[in-house]
């Protein structure tokens, strides 16, 4: 009993990553209607430059995390900007292509500047173990989930009370109706993708606070992820994404504690593909999307 | 440089037939991110037939086009109710799925790959290849039949009005599209000698978009010409024996590829080879004929009002 307490807790720690990657990617989804696949790169960028500003050129942990999430979200705006505002919004595949360009560019530049190789990263505080009542947890899992649930519950609730958060599920739920009566559809797609971005350096400098390495192509694995608690959840669902995350962690957890790590990828993949065969729609998607 | 450059080509038309088999989904209506997995099951199913059962090299080539058919029309009937972004995502999930399931069944040789495949593969077996898969697609592009293919791709619902088979196009879009990937998964396979699981992953699927996408998404040439032309560039880009030129390297090629696509998508949304417009076409084939001449006397008693 205490190691499947001890396994769900270190699942939801996990679980943080995948919710905080899943809001941006379904924020983004939602407001524009493409899977960006070079999301998951921004996780790795943030990591990198925080490596690089921090432990490298020797400025220390505050200014590399500033330096990292600031690179994310610039880089996410610059993106959004240079190429996928270029394109034509009902061109699906080249919009999906030039993602997964983007993130193959991406991962080769930073590939070869640092040489193939995985490097470690400098922890944000110090970590420390705590035990309670036989579970095993740090402090930066503690906050690592605390700012998880923190960023969900504020972007939840600005989605839901603000203005430009009514105007954002505006775009999501129909374009062309918010366009028809004068909402700027690139201004909040662009915000959007500021946002999305934003959480995604924040959320990456946790998470490489907790695993402490970072490789150039870890967001094939990550994107799956992303995509399978997007898809699960339904697309566009943020507060779905939120339960599903958790839920992903928890369960891949659990699973690799008892049947060993060979399915912890499996798990996600599977989850997915039987969610949209039974309910495309996915579990908290209103409507089922049509094309 | 001879020798080289055979091999080159080997790879290069082996990829040509993967991209031509994602050209034939994608026509079809289907957005599919697994023909990497679906090249690597042909790899698979070919280099068993190879290693296990000792047949000829034309009867690995069979297999692997079945099984590249098979998981391939599989896909489509798990898809069918399915459609646009959504079906995408789905084939990333079956592709990766199966990467990672072969990766822990022992008898396929696991992580490290099934190995020991003979190396038969020659220039012309690949390029002869080649040029059948780009034959039978563009002889099933002239018949009705790929015509409705290609309608039902572009909107299903006018198709099916117009009394298509939406299913059957999406069949044969997958079924075809997989045995030229699985084609193409067996000439590596026995280029390489080995086939491993990292070839069938969701890392390997840029390269055939980067291949359809430049060449151009509208035509089976701009799939053929795209991943020939795309490889034999990023060749050259390696420099030569000096693996350096100016400020870059060959390590830089990836990359410099990944930029060459975006600049395209950003220029030339096609790609570089466009198809001819169909209403142009078909009134170079003389489908619009003149009117034949009217009967004596018809005139008065129903007027002919043309549009």
């Amino acid at each position: 009993m205490i190691s499947f307490l001890q396994y769900v807790l270190d699942g939801v720690a996990v679980g943080s990553l995948y919710v905080l990657l899943a809001l941006g990617f379904t924020l983004i989804f939602g407001v524009m209607g493409f899977m960006n696949v070079a999301h998951a790169d921004l996780y790795m960028i943030a990591v990198f430059v925080f490596l690089w500003v921090a432990a490298d050129a020797g400025f220390g942990v505050p200014a590399g995390a500033v330096a990292g999430v600031l690179a994310a979200t610039a880089l996410g705006i610059a993106i959004y900007l240079l190429v996928l505002k270029r394109i034509a919004k009902d061109r699906v595949l080249a919009l999906f292509v030039a993602t997964l360009g983007v993130s193959y560019i991406l991962e080769n530049v930073v590939a070869k500047a640092v040489d193939h190789r995985t490097r470690s990263v400098p922890a944000l505080f110090t970590t420390q173990y705590h035990t309670v009542a036989g579970i095993r947890f740090s402090n930066a899992q503690a906050v690592l989930l605390v700012v998880t649930v923190g960023i969900a519950a504020a972007l939840l609730a600005w989605l839901a009370r603000s203005q430009t958060g009514r105007l954002m599920r505006a775009v999501a739920e129909n374009r062309e109706l918010a366009e028809i009566v004068a909402i700027d559809t690139g201004r909040v797609a662009l915000i959007a993708v500021g946002v999305a971005s934003l959480i995604a350096g924040v959320g990456a400098l946790l998470v490489a606070n907790t695993s402490l390495a970072i490789d150039p192509f870890v967001a094939n694995t990550v994107s799956l992820k992303m995509f399978a608690v997007a898809v699960v959840a339904g697309v566009g669902s943020v507060g779905g994404a939120v339960v599903v995350g958790f839920l992903l962690g928890v369960v891949e957890s659990v699973t690799v504690g008892f049947f060993g790590s060979e399915w912890q990828n499996v798990i996600g993949l599977a989850a997915m593909a039987a969610v949209l065969l039974l309910r495309p729609q996915g579990l908290f998607g209103r409507t089922a999307r049509v094309g | 440089m001879g020798g080289n450059l055979a091999n080159v080509l080997i790879v290069a038309f082996s990829y040509a037939l993967v991209t031509l088999g994602l050209w034939v989904t994608l026509d079809s209506g289907q957005f599919s991110v697994a023909h990497a997995t679906l090249m690597g099951l042909g790899g698979y199913a070919g280099g068993i037939a190879s290693v296990r059962f000792e047949a000829p090299f034309p009867v690995a080539l069979l297999a692997g086009c079945a099984a590249g058919a098979a998981a391939g029309l599989i896909f489509a009937v798990v898809l069918l109710r399915t459609g646009g972004v959504l079906l995408g995502t789905i084939t990333i999930a079956l592709g990766q799925g199966i990467a990672l399931s072969i990766q822990n069944v022992p008898a396929l040789g696991g992580s490290q790959g099934y190995s020991g495949i003979p190396l038969v593969t020659t220039l012309p077996w690949a390029a002869g290849a080649a040029a059948a898969g780009l034959a039978a697609v563009l002889l099933v592009r002239r018949t009705r039949f790929g015509m409705g293919v290609h309608a039902a791709g572009t909107d299903e619902t006018v198709a099916r009005s117009l009394g298509i088979s939406v299913t059957a196009a999406r069949l044969y879009g997958f079924g075809m599209g997989g045995a030229l990937a699985g084609l193409g998964g067996v000439l590596l396979a026995h280029y390489n000698g080995i086939i491993e699981p990292a070839n069938l992953s969701f890392a390997a699927e840029p390269l055939f978009f980067i291949f359809l996408m430049i060449g151009g998404v509208t035509t089976p040439w701009g799939a053929v010409a795209g991943a020939v032309g795309v490889w034999l560039l990023q060749e050259a880009l390696r420099f030569g024996e000096a693996g350096r030129w100016w400020l870059f390297d060959q390590e830089d090629r990836y990359w410099i590829l990944g930029v060459l696509l975006i600049l395209v998508l950003l220029v030339r949304p096609d790609g570089l080879l466009t198809r001819r417009p169909l209403r142009r076409r078909s009134r170079r084939r003389g489908l619009r004929r003149p009117l034949p001449p009217r009967p004596v006397g018809a005139a008065e008693a129903a007027p002919y009002e043309p549009r």
